[in-house]
């Protein structure tokens, strides 16, 4: 599967998240300043916001651009809204929703230069009430919170350094594992597997992102399984033809582990081939993150975007790839794949923890406890360790449904109970990491 | 009301159906419900029923949804040189079902063919099965009765055959008219890329589509009609759909799918003009299997798993890249701040940049799917969502049921699929579960007594 955050990767100004990250602090440096009789705010004081069942009154209806605070007392008899909508009147750039009759809260927000609109909304429902035109004009320039900015950068620096590292470390285990499995040792060629392979799916979206010629065509050539490729009518997997265009890991774990004697090579030459190549085409991805190499389709360049996303997509991976057993059709070794999917998501996700934990404490500690409770519901299927001391998994067939060399897929209603509980904290823990862009980008 | 303030006034249609003045679709009774959606302020709001007050209280109708007082008494002829349920402006919701034919002998297909026809000719327009119920207590019903009294709902019931039909699986000629069997048909659908097809609910020896703007009128149809078959031809799958995901008229909005977004706006339509659908739609006398399938087309069926949790985790940034449109008001990216509805139908600009790159990405669905991308190929799309519960994961099973009409689909279908698992950034979030083709019969002629007079008969 060739994820795409890589290749889309969105250009987008840091002001807005400066913004942000110094509202919290602008709030409470000034939180006495009131605004001035004529309608504008002298300083980063609150707005006064005055609801009414009918009416939204604003205590002026301009300020510098900069955090901007308003405090929105509801004086009617039903719960309401208060919203700050872009010029379009429809985009709404920051709101309070359930502000309840007779109490007051505040709203803190970063705004820029522009023109916007304010509105509430009783009950929350229907049309706005009181809109009327709210103006930023350009305040003093922002320094950029060096706290925040410091955590950003270092995200940066030491997630390059992580991908950089896990790249060396898949060389040269897939060496190792290449001398085990061209001597024949098959138990010792079915761990090196499996180690091996744990590198690379720590850093799998950046490894997915990758081109030679195109993006992607790397992993193609390396992780491909067999179901991705296509085919005439009627063409069975075993079908010889098809299984010579097949490169990478997943062509040489349908040699090593099925029992279907068409999955082999036909000829040790032909397995060689498939070794050498996965090898060459391994050096090729470190040459590439490492900038050794510049030729490639795309320079390889870590973004803070790529650190924010890294863990949701390593999650959702085993949200949609290790869960129902596809990836190692053959070898089963999927719950060990997943644990090197969790570890990546924890990595990546590490980066910018301390941005989260600062921006959003309360999401910072749903993620940990999120982190946690998959760990608890894959180590439920721990047998064992590898010589280094990390846990060893099962043979996901013996307690998952799953498709068996690469034949027919589960029906939808045949997932184990096992697989169920690790799709739910998966899931859970997908969707909480799905909001950290809004607090890290915004 | 603002439940959809998004939408401007100039959004509204005409509320006139613009029906071809010579097709098997010509003149339906009176106008549909989609088709009034947006018309606001006209005035032809139900009584007492459903009121005019919807938008605080969230309930469906709103004071920008009138509903006609007979929406559903729409019928569309049976006969014509073409079927019907194709370029029939799409109703609300499909039941399709796929058959095993479960004898040896032609004469009992042909019997089957004529039961059909005649059945499907009464309940096209809204008659019971069989007539009128029979005097005799005695005897069992002809129709089992759940529509009895309904109004017609645009209903279409659309006939075609399989592979499996002429040859099976060893390649025998079943009913000795294999010769008869188009190339196409014959090459059969090919492995495509990333699919996880399941055998049971794919392929099949016949299809009925049935197609209702009233769920238990389609569920009727396929009801009586499998009833019928009982003995010649067992079920193999049916799909229920629902929200049509696409429009085949231009009188239709472009509806949403499950993304969320508006899809298939460039669809091929009925009023494309008979030239365009000749080229694109319909098989002719000098295409392979012409002879006896001229005026019939190739129906092509995914079924398309959507990973709908996956999907609702991503950014509103990148659900707009990898479908290209804007979501709101379905606008390619190309068009910087759409601001209407209108938008949709601004031609995509595939050159355009923004930032420094591509506005709609290299890997964008509609640049994709696009027709200027596959030769000008294009399909007229009929495509509905599906529900079936969750899975044992505990995601909700849900999709789309892709279906499309195409002349010769190794010029257009297979390709842009091929394309579309290859390199469309959409397929991350999308599974195909489901395959099927086949080919859909002629338009029954005046004097024909059974689905394949041409073939069969």
């Amino acid at each position: 599967m060739t994820r795409t955050s890589f290749l889309r990767t969105v250009t987008r100004p840091l002001a807005v998240a400066a913004v942000l990250a110094l509202a919290a602090a602008g709030c409470t440096d000034n939180p006495s300043a009131a605004p001035n009789g004529d309608g504008t705010q002298a300083g980063a004081g609150p707005i006064g916001v005055t609801i009414t069942d009918d009416g939204c009154e604003i205590s002026t209806t301009e300020t510098p651009s900069g955090p901007v605070t308003f405090s929105i007392s509801n004086e009617g008899s039903v719960p309401n809204e208060f919203e700050v909508l872009a010029s379009d009147k429809l985009r709404i750039v920051t709101e309070k929703e359930n502000i309840g009759p007779g109490s007051t809260v505040e709203l803190t927000t970063g705004l820029e230069k522009g023109d916007y609109f304010t509105a509430c909304k009783p009950n929350m429902v229907g049309a706005l009430v009181g809109t009327a035109p709210f103006t930023v004009t350009q305040g003093e320039a922002l320094a950029v919170d060096e706290d925040i900015q410091r955590l950003r950068d270092d995200a940066v620096t030491n997630y390059t350094a992580y991908i950089e590292d896990q790249a060396g470390q898949l060389v040269s285990a897939t060496e190792d594992f290449r001398e085990a499995y061209l001597a024949g040792d098959s138990e010792k060629a079915q761990d090196l597997y499996v180690l091996a392979r744990r590198h690379f799916e720590r850093i799998e979206p950046t490894a997915e992102a990758f081109g030679i010629e195109e993006p992607g065509d790397l992993d193609a050539a390396l992780d491909l399984r067999i179901q991705d490729l296509s085919a005439a009518a009627d063409t069975p997997v075993t079908d010889p033809e098809l299984l010579a265009g097949w490169t990478g890991w997943h062509r040489i774990e349908a040699d090593l582990f099925s029992d279907d004697a068409a999955f082999r090579f036909p000829d040790d030459a032909s397995r060689q081939q498939v070794a050498d190549q996965l090898v060459e085409d391994t050096y090729t991805l470190y040459d590439l993150v490492t900038g050794k190499d510049d030729t490639g389709s795309e320079k390889f360049a870590v973004t803070l975007e790529d650190v924010t996303l890294g863990a949701g997509e390593l999650m959702e991976e085993v949200a949609t790839s290790k869960i129902v057993g596809e990836e190692e059709t053959f070898s089963h070794t999927d719950l060990d794949d997943f644990q090197a999917n969790l570890d990546g998501a924890n990595v990546a996700y590490g980066n910018v923890q301390k941005i989260v934990e600062k921006e959003d404490p309360e999401l910072a500690q749903e993620i940990a406890d999120g982190f946690d409770a998959v760990q608890e519901e894959l180590s439920a299927h721990q047998a064992g360790e590898w010589e280094d001391g990390t846990p060893r998994y099962v043979d996901y067939s013996t307690v998952a449904t799953v498709q068996e060399d690469a034949g027919q897929t589960p029906k939808d209603s045949d997932y184990t109970d096992a697989q169920r509980e690790l799709s739910v904290a998966v899931n859970a823990l997908s969707d909480e990491l799905a909001q950290v862009p809004a607090v890290v980008l915004s | 009301m603002t439940r959809r303030h998004e939408h401007d006034a100039s959004d509204a249609e005409p509320s006139t159906p613009q029906a071809s003045p010579d097709g098997p679709e010509a003149a339906p009774r009176s106008v549909g419900r989609r088709g009034l959606l947006s018309a606001a302020g006209a005035g032809i709001l139900a009584g007492g029923m459903l009121g005019g007050f919807g938008g605080f209280a969230g309930g469906r109708a709103s004071a920008e949804e009138p509903v006609m007082a007979d929406p559903l008494e729409r019928a569309y002829p049976l006969r014509g040189e073409h079927q019907q349920g194709i370029t029939t402006p799409a109703q609300d919701y499909l039941f399709t079902a796929a058959y095993d034919v479960t004898t040896t002998d032609l004469d009992e297909v042909r019997r089957l063919m004529q039961q059909w026809l005649v059945a499907a000719e009464q309940m096209s327009t809204g008659g019971l099965v069989g007539g009128e119920p029979l005097a005799n207590l005695q005897a069992v019903p002809r129709d089992t009765g759940e529509t009895w009294g309904y109004p017609t709902s645009s209903v279409t019931i659309t006939v075609g055959v399989g592979r499996s039909f002429f040859v099976d699986a060893e390649g025998e000629d079943r009913f000795g008219i294999a010769d008869r069997m188009p190339e196409a048909l014959a090459a059969g659908v090919p492995r495509f890329a990333g699919e996880a097809l399941q055998a049971e609910r794919s392929d099949g020896d016949l299809v009925i589509q049935a197609c209702a703007d009233d769920a238990q009128v389609a569920m009727h149809a396929i009801r009586n009609l499998t009833r019928i078959a009982v003995g010649t031809a067992a079920l193999r799958w049916t799909q229920m759909g629902y929200g049509r995901t696409s429009s085949t008229s231009t009188t239709q909005e472009t509806p949403r799918n499950l993304f969320g977004y508006k899809d298939g706006t460039n669809n091929l339509k009925q009023e494309d003009g008979a030239e365009e659908l000749a080229k694109q739609l319909w098989i002719s006398g000098e295409d392979s299997g012409g002879a006896h399938l001229a005026g019939g087309s190739y129906m092509m069926i995914r079924k398309i798993r959507m990973n709908l949790e996956t999907w609702d985790r991503l950014r509103l940034v990148e659900q707009h890249d990898i479908i290209g449109r804007d979501k709101r008001f379905g606008a390619p990216l190309s068009t910087a701040d759409p601001t209407s509805g209108t938008d949709e139908f601004i031609d995509p600009d595939f050159a355009a940049t923004a930032d420094g790159g591509p506005a709609i990405a290299r890997d964008a669905h509609i640049r994709i799917v696009s027709p200027h991308g596959n030769k000008g190929a294009r399909m007229l799309r009929r495509g509905y969502n599906f529900t079936e519960g969750s899975d044992s994961l505990g995601r909700i099973d849900a999709g789309l049921f892709f279906v499309a009409y195409v002349r010769d689909p190794r010029e257009s279908f297979f390709p842009i699929l091929d394309r579309m698992v290859t390199t469309d950034a959409l397929e991350e979030y999308l599974r195909h579960v489901a395959s099927a083709m086949f080919v859909v019969l002629p338009g029954v002629g005046a004097k024909d007594t059974m689905f394949g007079q041409a073939l069969l008969g």
